[in-house]
């Protein structure tokens, strides 16, 4: 058992590697290391938190685009694990959030709602800095073990160094130039996600599915992809299966 | 932030604007000057705004010669950072300007892009006479300038003037994904751009005298339309036709609840309740 997951986690480590020595998608990497971060610690979501300017968490990627998941991110700009791992550089967690009502009264029960249990934030660091959180949720309660957090955090330092890889980061200007950039990158992503939905007659998880999975088929970067669908009005098919799209069509087309 | 951009409104006793945000911003950083240059969708750049003379000398420079960090910018949509322009490195990368600008005693040059994801406004650029880059705290106000800069922009071209209290309000919430979603959404509906689009979101929160992050989720949540500009286009789903103008003042926007022409409550739609888009409840 030990062995099967120690071979996954190395084949993980040598897919992320792979992928920072090439010229690579910011959302791509870290969509892919979110997913990996959830089957390698037996997860039920997990999401990229970064901090913007303002001292605001703002999601990058997650292992899933699931609108009720994303909201849970969000919420922690108020309350929650996250944001307070991120003021106090210190991992974050709670093994049972359903005792967690008083702790963070909009988190927990939201939590709770979508179906997860414990949930635990780690700190993604540079030097000295926090520059944003890892965001582990369960479906299980009880507590991450400490081989899990090693691990956990392992994959939170790989995150900063994809964000921060682009090109050698000396002075702080630069690292906060490119936080920016990534964090607009996202925002580029959400708007392709609201032209695709208007313009397919698809909910904003159906358009992020067709989004991702045409970048996929055609090898294409999703950042480059979302530019040429919201500035130059490229057409990509729908999300597979077809037929779980909404049956009427409310728009005018 | 607001209340230095506030202060310099205040200090002309006119209405906020680009102007005051690129002074206040100027201000912060020690800067000399500064200059805004705004991209418009036909690709046409063009210096717009700059705190005086010298500042202007340098910005016309950068666009006379045709090369400099502003054109950059605008073009690759990325901060460009010039902490020495009398560095070789700066002089190899823009031989004309470079030598030009130095001669007019600019040390150091930002640009900053203007943007929002595919809506790129344009860039500001900073000027100062000392060389040397921009400290962390630094740069992190002139991005934050630079979000009231696009707020203030997106403002201007949708011919609306806001209160402060606005900006207090959307500064925080602008960054919400479902703010984004629906500016892409609303770009289908009109067939505009993406910064039209965002500009037009923000104006009917500001018409209506709702917060930015409900009538964005109204838009996801396929609860409130945007229709096309120009007057009867149709009728939208399950709506009447329209029979007035759009208003691109906004400043007699009307109650709450009422929509105007070019937007219509079209109600909860059939199919659309089920999607899970309205969260936890």
């Amino acid at each position: 058992m030990t062995t099967a997951v120690d071979r996954k986690v190395r084949a993980t480590f040598v897919e992320l590697a792979d992928t920072l020595v090439d010229d690579y998608d910011i959302i791509d990497f870290l969509g892919t290391l979110a997913q990996r971060v959830v089957e390698l610690l037996d997860l039920s979501a997990c999401g990229v938190l970064l901090a913007d300017h303002h001292g605001d968490l703002n999601l990058l990627a997650a292992s899933s685009e699931e609108t009720r998941l994303l909201e849970l991110f969000q919420l922690q700009n108020s309350q929650g694990p996250c944001l307070e791992c991120y003021r106090s550089g210190n991992s974050v967690q709670s093994d049972d959030l359903t005792a967690a009502r008083s702790r963070w009264p909009l988190f927990a029960p939201a939590a709770v709602a979508s179906g997860y249990r414990s949930v635990q934030a780690l700190p993604m660091r540079l030097r000295n800095e926090v520059i944003g959180t890892m965001n582990l949720f369960s479906s299980a309660p009880g507590p991450f073990t400490s081989e899990k957090l090693e691990l956990g955090q392992a994959l939170a330092d790989t995150a900063t160094i994809g964000i921060l890889h682009e090109r050698t980061v000396r002075r702080h200007e630069e690292v906060t130039d490119q936080l920016e950039a990534a964090l607009n990158s996202r925002i580029l992503i959400e708007q392709a996600k609201g032209v695709l939905a208007q313009r397919l007659n698809i909910t904003i998880d159906q358009a992020f599915r067709a989004l991702r999975g045409h970048a996929r088929n055609t090898n294409t970067k999703i950042t480059a992809l979302a530019g040429a669908i919201v500035e130059d009005g490229l057409q990509i098919p729908g999300p597979v299966p077809p037929d779980r799209r909404p049956e009427t069509s409310p728009d005018e087309v | 932030m607001w209340s230095h951009i506030d202060a310099c409104a205040r200090a002309e006793g006119v209405p906020v604007s680009v102007a005051h945000a690129c002074i206040a911003c100027a201000r912060s950083v020690g800067a000399f000057g500064a200059g805004l240059s705004m991209s418009r969708g036909d690709g046409l750049r063009e210096p717009l705004f700059t705190t005086g003379p010298r500042s202007e000398e340098v910005s016309e420079l950068q666009f006379t010669i045709g090369e400099g960090p502003c054109l950059d910018a605008l073009t690759r949509n990325e901060t460009v950072m010039v902490a020495d322009l009398s560095s070789a490195s700066s002089r190899r990368r823009w031989p004309g300007f470079s030598p030009a600008a130095a001669r007019l005693g600019v040390g150091g040059l930002f640009s900053i892009p203007i943007r929002a994801g595919a809506a790129r406004l344009g860039v500001l650029d900073l000027y100062r006479d000392r060389p040397g880059p921009l400290t962390a705290d630094e740069l992190a106000d002139v991005l934050a300038y630079a979000d009231a800069l696009l707020l203030l922009t997106l403002d201007q071209r949708a011919g609306i003037s806001q209160g402060m209290n606005a900006f207090l309000d959307t500064e925080f919430t602008e960054r919400r994904a479902e703010v984004h979603q629906a500016t892409g959404m609303i770009s289908v509906q009109l067939g505009v751009g993406v910064g039209e689009a965002l500009a037009l979101l923000r104006a009917h929160a500001y018409a209506h005298d709702r917060r930015l992050a409900d009538v964005s989720a109204d838009v996801v949540a396929r609860r409130l339309w945007f229709r096309p500009d120009g007057g009867a286009r149709g009728t939208p789903p399950g709506g009447e036709p329209d029979d007035g103008q759009i208003p691109r003042d906004g400043a007699s926007g009307g109650p709450p609840g009422e929509y105007d022409n070019e937007f219509k409550d079209t109600g909860p739609l059939p199919g659309t309740e089920t999607t899970g888009e309205e969260g936890p409840e």
